[in-house]
């Protein structure tokens, strides 16, 4: 399994929660178009989602050509869990060790 | 569903750019691609237009930017570098495989690009380059100009009186700079040399933002009468005459033969006005700012205010202007004041249209360039349409054959690049050492950071122009020989190709033929032009009296009497004289005229009847061979006391008295050289034949002839007519000079032909680059033909064997072979010549004596050109005669 960039994690947990058309997910994480898709492109070439294609009948209702529906695989989401309890297993910071600030001196 | 046809064509719309967009994604994922972002923008457009949705302004531009980058990404994943690395390998071996078509390709390339961007260079340096000042773009010329003049600066046009009324009026400027060009002699060792300086007011280092390299520059104090006297040294001056020893600053020099205190070095850069190499205080009295208002001899420099820009100074100035002629109406009155910026003051008219046309020239000469290599690519392709068909049938793409042509390209042009750009240094630098024919500036061309950036631009879009038409070709040959099946390609559609891209060639050539035919005859007649003087076995020496010692007028009469008279007494001199102003220097001094026959003219007769004004020695005309028409040279007798006398050209005479011989009546025209007073004038003894002092473009202008010793200059220039040119005689008419006085310098020792010369140096200038763009593009343009035809020859020998089996004689088959090349060359030719009549006024600009549509000029073009193209042909068709029918049916 390859490294999951925060990007990319975000996008997967908006698959997951069901949020299935590209632009639907660009609202969601409020990332930019340039990095949703390519995101996306990556997850479904790893396997974390698939995609099919919208009902051609609802589509056509509408008048309008059929969408790509994106849902994410089990393995997508056994992938998102571990990273989530990865992330919550770190605490956050209270004191902090930082560096000197300059102006200090 | 009304709303929806409305809708349409928006749609529409996204669905053209997404299928642009959707070349670059990889063929195998490109289908989806488009349906998806197609799905998604009509899903968010239906939305937003029935209101379910509310989309910022500019959202479909950044959903089509993120449609860009997603499919730029998913292109992405399919290169690899090792597979572009592949790609190259792959084009070097394919090209080191041709090394001659590499080799013809690259020096081509080299050429237009080389050529291409020295002309770049030098624009760059004469017209964008900043001038080397803080903020120059607030820096402006003040000038005045008359109404007939153009909008132009124009330098030495400002009298002190409209100096001091503009900086005492205007609040435009943080401050206004008086410059006047002044010469000095500088004392040394070796004896005297003559420098060029410049008198400023001291706020003009202020204004130009630059401090002293070493010590100062001029600070109010030192205009002071009885201050010392200072100077400032160019860094130029500082190197040659100091050794670049900075213990020189507070040193005391000798100018003019007054000691002057060395209070500054400029730093190198610092290059205003142009040549200058000492600037020295520039004192203008009371009387000065306010009673000088005829005088036109200062340059006016600014700054302008923070916030001000050009055209609220301009607006100023005019007011001024127009209340300064409500205030006093003046004797000669300026119609108009200019601000411009500091480097039109600089480069002047006329250099813009030159420079212009030859860019245009050389961008020419580039396509020329692009479309041969094109043409080359097309050529050797022909050989290798077997091997594409090959690679397509075993699964390469279409895509990947037409990168792997790119990356040639890439390649080629990119060798084409680095061989132009060294190419482009030498020319550059030949440029700045050679020959600058008095163009501004032009000396500070370089390669520098832009001028790369231009080459690299350059090279790109050659490798673009020329790779893209073979690219088109093999990529249809490619999905033809897919979809056929055959083997065999369309050589022939190549071969049509290739002689369109000849046919482009010889029009490009035709049409930088005909600008250089032009300029040719523009300069031949301009060098036949009859100046008015014979300039052959004449030399000059100019000197000039350092002021301090030849305060008195009687002395510099002396001075030069005595130098005249000995340079006269030598053996092999025919005859020598001296004058202020000698004809084709650059040197202009142009006077109103004040009384005709003892009567005062009024205002606008004096303006009419302006003049030259020129002082000169007996001997003058008779050294330069300018003939007495009337009356009598000046004469020893015409001295100081004497009557003051006159002579003036042909022009001169026609213009005061039209019609009538005017010896015997009498001119005084307005000037300062006067002794003691502000007039000058005299009876008429003389009238002389008219010289075309500024060059043989202009015409002679009228000219009124001062005697020497009546009104002595301390200024002149020696003409000496010695047939036989001994070669001891610059050196002899040195000692001469320091015979009479060691302490004044000698400078400009030219020959009068080294000034005839010079005066047509520009035109000279611009027909020899012409020249090179033509002959380099009809030379490559022959090359074409040939190789086209050497190619038509050869794909066509089985039906040339075909025919003379069935009995075309040699002369028929020769005679096919050359009527192929002679329609190439007409329909070049023809749209040549169109091209040329569309540049016309273009370079009508740099024609004098020629019509731009001169038709000897486009005949004598058109001829070249056939016999080039035929020359060009002609070897391939022997080759054809030569074509053994047996051989050439048996081959297949």
């Amino acid at each position: 399994m390859k490294h999951l960039s925060v990007a990319a994690l975000s996008v997967l947990h908006a698959v997951a929660r069901g949020t299935a058309h590209g632009f639907d997910i660009i609202d969601a994480t409020g990332l930019p178009g340039g990095t949703v898709y390519p995101a996306l492109s990556r997850l479904e070439r790893d396997g974390l989602v698939s995609s099919n294609w919208e009902p051609v009948e609802a589509a056509r209702a509408e008048g309008r050509p059929p969408r790509r529906n994106y849902l994410v695989t089990r393995f997508g989401v056994k992938t998102l869990n571990d990273a989530l309890e990865r992330i919550h297993a770190m605490k956050p910071i209270r004191r902090a060790v930082t560096a000197p600030a300059r102006t200090r001196q | 569903m009304r709303s929806d046809v409305a809708r349409r064509p928006a749609e529409d719309r996204i669905g053209r750019r997404l299928a642009l967009l959707a070349w670059i994604v990889p063929a195998a994922e490109r289908q989806t691609w488009r349906r998806e972002w197609q799905a998604e923008l009509t899903y968010y457009a239906r939305a937003q237009a029935a209101g379910r949705m509310r989309l910022g302004r500019w959202w479909l531009g950044r959903r089509l930017g993120a449609a860009f980058q997603h499919a730029a990404w998913l292109r992405g994943q399919t290169m690899r570098v090792d597979a572009i690395a592949q790609e190259v390998r792959h084009a070097v071996r394919v090209l080191a495989r041709r090394p001659a078509f590499t080799l013809a390709a690259v020096l081509t390339l080299a050429l237009g690009i080389g050529g291409t961007t020295v002309i770049f260079s030098a624009m760059h340096a004469v017209f964008w380059r900043p001038l080397p000042y803080p903020d120059p773009s607030a820096l402006v010329m003040i000038s005045t100009t008359d109404a007939a003049r153009t909008d132009r600066a124009q330098p030495n046009s400002v009298s002190p009186t409209d100096f001091g009324e503009w900086r005492a009026e205007s609040t435009s400027f943080t401050d206004i700079a008086a410059v006047r060009d002044d010469g000095y002699a500088l004392q040394g060792e070796t004896g005297a040399e003559q420098i060029t300086g410049t008198a400023v007011t001291p706020a003009f280092f202020a204004i130009l933002g630059t401090p002293a390299a070493h010590g100062r520059t001029l600070v109010a104090a030192d205009v002071d009468a009885a201050a010392v006297p200072v100077v400032v040294l160019s860094h130029a001056l500082w190197q040659r005459r100091f050794g670049g020893d900075s213990r020189v600053v507070g040193r005391l020099i000798v100018l003019d033969g007054r000691s002057h205190e060395v209070v500054g070095i400029m730093p190198r850069a610092f290059n205003f006005p142009l040549g200058s190499e000492v600037w020295t205080p520039l004192a203008l009295t009371v009387d000065d700012l306010t009673k000088q208002r005829g005088a036109h001899y200062l340059t006016a420099v600014a700054r302008l205010t923070r916030g001000v820009d050009l055209g609220r100074a301009r607006v100023e100035m005019t007011a001024i202007a127009l209340r300064q002629a409500e205030a006093a109406p003046r004797t000669s009155q300026p119609a108009r004041t200019n601000v411009s910026p500091l480097r039109d003051g600089i480069v002047g008219e006329g250099i813009a249209p030159a420079l212009r046309v030859l860019f245009g020239a050389v961008a020419l000469l580039f396509l020329v360039a692009c479309v041969n290599v094109s043409s080359l690519v097309l050529g050797m392709a022909l050989g290798r349409s077997r091997d594409f068909a090959v690679r397509a049938a075993l699964g390469a793409t279409r895509f990947r054959l037409v990168r792997g042509l790119f990356v040639e390209s890439l390649l080629l042009a990119g060798a084409g690049g680095l061989a132009g750009l060294a190419l482009a240094v030498l020319g550059t630098r030949a440029v700045a050492a050679v020959e600058t024919a008095g163009i501004p500036l032009l000396d500070e061309t370089r390669i520098d950071v832009p001028v790369m950036v231009f080459a690299l631009a350059v090279t790109f879009c050659a490798a673009c122009l020329f790779g893209a038409l073979p690219a088109m070709q093999a990529s249809r040959d490619v999905s033809r020989a897919l979809a056929s099946g055959a083997r065999s390609t369309s050589d022939r559609g190549r071969v049509r190709a290739r002689s369109t891209l000849v046919a482009i060639e010889i029009a490009l050539a035709v049409a930088l033929l005909v600008g250089a035919g032009l300029l040719a005859r523009n300069f031949l007649a301009l060098a036949r032009t009859d100046l008015g003087i014979e300039s052959r076995g004449v030399q000059t020496i100019s000197l000039s009296l350092p002021s301090a010692a030849y305060t008195d007028p009687a002395r510099r009469a002396d001075f030069v009497e005595q130098l005249v008279a000995r340079v006269a007494g030598r053996r092999d001199i025919e005859a020598a004289g001296a004058i202020f102003g000698l004809p084709l220097s650059d040197f202009s001094y142009y006077i109103s005229a004040f009384e005709r026959d003892g009567q005062r003219l009024v205002q606008e007769e004096q303006n009419r009847l302006s003049v030259n004004v020129r002082v000169v020695t007996p001997g003058y005309f008779r050294a330069l061979g300018i003939p007495i028409v009337a009356g009598r040279d000046f004469e020893i007798g015409d001295r100081r006391g004497a009557a003051p006398v006159v002579v003036l050209n042909q022009s001169a005479a026609r213009l005061f008295w039209p019609g009538q011989p005017a010896t015997g009546h009498r001119v005084v025209v307005g000037t300062r050289l006067g002794l003691g007073g502000d007039r000058a004038g005299g009876e008429i003894v003389g009238i002389v034949g008219d010289v075309r002092d500024v060059g043989p473009a202009a015409p002679a202008r009228p000219t009124l002839y001062l005697a020497h010793s009546q009104f002595p200059m301390g200024f002149l220039t020696v003409v000496v007519r010695a047939p036989h040119e001994p070669d001891d005689l610059v050196r002899w008419l040195r000692e001469t000079v320091a015979g009479v006085d060691p302490a004044v310098p000698v400078f400009r020792v030219r020959t009068m032909d080294q000034f005839a010369r010079r005066a047509v140096a520009q035109p000279r200038l611009y027909l020899v680059l012409l020249a090179v763009f033509a002959a380099a593009a009809a030379t490559l343009a022959a090359v074409g033909i040939y190789g086209v035809m050497a190619q038509n020859v050869a794909a066509r020998s089985r039906e040339i064997g075909i025919r003379v089996a069935l009995g075309a004689t040699r002369r028929e088959v020769v005679a096919m072979i050359i009527r192929s090349a002679g329609k190439l060359a007409v329909s070049g030719l023809v749209v040549g010549m169109a091209l040329a009549l569309l540049g016309r006024p273009a370079i009508g600009r740099l024609l004098v004596l020629v019509d731009p549509g001169d038709g000897v000029t486009y005949l004598a073009v058109g001829l070249a050109t056939l016999a080039l193209a035929l020359g060009a042909a002609w070897l391939p068709a022997r080759r054809a005669a030569k074509v053994d029918p047996v051989g050439s049916l048996r081959a297949e």
